[in-house]
């Protein structure tokens, strides 16, 4: 990166209010991580998108090269508790985590997927304190190689339904069924990033009757290697198109042992642990998406100071200081609002569990406020650099790509913004009934 | 063995460094410090050699300078040191290179050593001064701006660059080396590392604390008056015309001029 700026340093730009302590070492491991990703990561942007061409075999290396130097440094193992060899300490606060991944976004918002995706599988257990499911699911953390994991919950029939807590999972048609010790599974997945790659299993929303709405949501972990467990094609996509692997799951009577539902033995209930990993997804894709928005503003100011619009530089003529100044605000606030959002996440003695309806509308809130926020910055700086936006060597299509991407998963727009609501007053639909297929 | 690094914290490359009111001193507001990068060869260095050296190899870092050098000490411990030691007092804020590698020598001395690295150069003022007076001032060999190092049988054997050239030396140790960009690649801490660095102490001594009289080192002292700022560049020059024509007076301005061909 040919610009560079102060205010774009780590200690400036993360907000220390919202920081755990001890401070100072938030800074040390999030500055590290900075200096890796400009290091290590930022130098790979091109061939993390396999090219121009997106040629996934090239792809393949440069993702092996940035995920190793994650793995190396020690980041992912973070996510298990402290006995079981994570770091505990800063690095249990989801600002901590949410600091970290801006630090990715602004290289490739598909490597912050790859990390997020961990991040995401374990939390149920995590949150459902299921120590055993841990020692199953958590070795692949400590061995120091690159693994991945998927969450999958999206529906071919109606995705959006799926993540609205107001159809209470009536609208899901992966169902799991008991028999004696065991689940059985059948249903299809679409959409699920990390689908077919992943090698740490696969956390699966299931119902066990879609007519009792939220007591027969169950999560399920399901094993990599699961009989029954199959996939589609990579669906070619826009953004993420080679750090993100997209496919079609399909359940076939897959069988997996009772307790590998998040809550067996608990009295917690699925449905919560399902908010849950939707506030934790809602609080930090912005962080990563708000990433991606510094690196494009870098590009924005460098681009600007250069070219020469009817005889000084873009950026010193009034109407692009003001729309520059703009899209500096909105990077600014959306930080704000994402570093607040994780603060609460971090303090639920005061702000409620994750699953609470002041969390489950908060972290929509901050879904929101960040995506709109990402997509017009990207937008107007495309619009003013003109066709060199569009042109690969620029990198600013790769972000404009991304980052729309990552607007559309978990509801998308227009149904987040419903969630947005859901602390100020009630609102329900009634999903269809359900009727089994006989055959099954 | 015991290993002494001596690292120093200077203003991020990527800084723009501004000259501040005094006219003596650097603008320190806005500014990014970080390791001296050639200093980050030598504790990567030091690291290398504790771990494919002898059972009880110890690395110390050793800094001079105010509390914001504490994080390259810092940075230094999670790549792998065990051991950190800063010294300061507000005497020293102007320091030439003489009194910095009096400070160093006497802490050498209090620590114990038998191999010394330094950076060849540091990036802020490109002295290159202190690692060399350090090793004269100990009275030990010194291998100047080393692309390889190995240690066998008590002596190192140093791949050392010189004008046109490499010198491969032979050193007894104890010894003081100045790691020179090839030496090796540092490594980035890993998270936990960083973590630990953190709670580690860091000893602080004054220079009297070391036997040191700084009055009589202040007349020893060279001063800056004044910093000035490198000269702005000048405006590019177009040059019009056809382009034959435009070529050669491009390259009278190149040979008469410029005196570049
Ligand atoms: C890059 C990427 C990664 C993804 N990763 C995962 C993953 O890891 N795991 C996973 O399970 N899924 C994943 N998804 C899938 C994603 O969550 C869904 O695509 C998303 O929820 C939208 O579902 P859909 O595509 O079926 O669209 P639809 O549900 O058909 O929605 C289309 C449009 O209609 C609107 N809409 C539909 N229903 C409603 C409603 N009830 N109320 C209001 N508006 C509505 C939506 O907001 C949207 O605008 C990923 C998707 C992408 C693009």
């Amino acid at each position: 990166m040919s610009y560079y700026h102060p205010n774009f340093d780590v200690r400036k730009k993360f907000c220390e209010c919202f920081l755990p302590e001890p401070r100072e070492e938030v800074y040390a491991v999030v500055e590290n991580m900075h200096n890796l990703v400009d290091e290590v990561i930022m130098p790979l942007r091109r061939d993390l998108d396999g090219g121009w061409t997106h040629d996934q075999a090239v792809a393949d290396v440069a993702i092996a090269t940035a995920m190793q130097a994650i793995y190396d440094s020690g980041w992912p193992r973070a996510i298990l508790p402290e006995e079981k060899g994570g770091l505990g300490g800063v690095m249990k606060s989801m600002v901590t985590y949410a600091m970290l991944i801006e630090e990715l976004g602004r290289a490739d918002c598909g490597i912050a997927l790859d990390v997020s995706l961990l991040y995401w599988f374990y939390s149920p257990m995590l949150y459902a304190g299921r120590t055993d499911l841990i020692d199953i699911f958590g070795p692949p953390l400590l061995d120091g190689k690159h693994h991945r994991a998927c969450t999958s919950l999206t529906e071919p029939a109606g995705g959006t339904n799926i993540d609205d807590t107001t159809q209470h999972g009536r609208t899901l048609r992966t169902i799991a069924r008991r028999e004696g010790d065991e689940w059985v599974i059948n249903g299809a997945k679409i959409w699920p990033s990390g689908a077919s790659v992943a090698d740490i299993g696969y956390m699966t929303l299931t119902t066990t009757d879609p007519n009792l709405g939220d007591d027969g949501i169950k999560l399920i972990y399901v094993p990599a290697d699961a009989k029954g467990l199959s996939f589609g094609k990579p669906i070619p996509t826009m953004g993420m198109c080679c750090t993100d692997t997209n496919t079609e799951v399909f359940y076939d009577d897959v069988r997996v042992p009772v307790e590998y539902a998040a809550t067996w033995g608990t009295d917690m209930k699925d449905v919560d642990l399902f908010k849950e990993l939707a506030v934790e997804d809602k609080l930090t894709t912005p962080a990563y998406v708000n990433g991606a928005c510094q690196t494009v503003l870098e590009i924005l100011l460098d681009f600007s100071k250069d070219r020469i619009v009817a005889g000084k530089p873009m950026r010193e003529h009034s109407v692009f200081v003001h729309t520059i100044g703009g899209l500096i605000h909105m990077w600014d606030y959306s930080r704000a609002s994402y570093m607040q959002g994780c603060y609460m996440a971090d303090h639920p003695e005061k702000y409620g569990p994750l699953w609470g309806k002041f969390m489950y509308s908060r972290a929509a809130s901050v879904d929101q406020a960040c995506l709109m926020a990402a997509r017009r910055i990207i937008e107007t700086a495309m619009d003013l650099m003109g066709s060199y936006g569009t042109a690969h060597e620029y990198h600013l299509e790769k972000y404009y790509r991304d980052v729309k991407q990552a607007e559309l998963w978990l509801g998308g727009r227009y149904r987040t913004q419903m969630d947005v609501v859901l602390d100020y007053y009630d609102y329900e639909w009634a999903g269809p009934k359900w009727e089994p297929t006989p055959s099954r | 063995m015991r290993i002494v690094v001596c690292t120093k914290q200077v203003p991020d490359t990527e800084a723009q460094v501004k000259v501040s009111p005094d006219g003596r001193s650097i603008e320190e507001t806005g500014i990014t410090f970080i390791m001296n990068p050639y200093d980050e060869f030598a504790v990567e260095e030091a690291i290398q050699i504790r771990e494919r050296g002898e059972a009880g190899t110890t690395v110390t870092l050793v800094t001079m300078g105010p509390e914001r050098t504490e994080e390259v000490l810092r940075r230094g411990l999670a790549m792998g040191a065990d051991a950190a030691v800063r010294v300061w007092d507000d005497s020293l804020a102007e320091a030439d290179s003489g009194v910095t590698a009096e400070v160093l020598c006497a802490v050498a001395r209090r620590l114990g050593f038998d191999l010394i690295l330094c950076g060849r150069v540091a990036i802020d003022d490109a002295a290159a001064q202190v690692g060399l007076r350090l090793a004269e001032k100990l009275g030990i060999p010194h291998g100047n701006a080393v692309t390889k190092l190995d240690v066998e049988d008590g002596k190192l054997i140093a791949r050392c660059e010189i004008e046109g050239g490499v010198e491969v030396r032979e050193l007894p140790l104890p010894a003081l080396v100045t790691a020179q960009k090839g030496l090796n690649a540092p490594r980035y801490p890993a998270i936990p590392a960083v973590m630990k660095a953190r709670r580690v102490e860091i000893a602080l001594f004054s220079p009297a604390e070391l036997g040191l009289d700084q009055s009589a080192a202040a007349s020893r002292q060279s001063r800056i008056l004044t910093l000035e700022p490198p000269p702005a560049r000048a405006a590019g020059r177009m040059i019009d015309g056809d382009p034959a024509e435009a070529a050669r007076s491009l390259a009278h301005l190149l040979r008469d001029e410029a005196k570049v061909i």
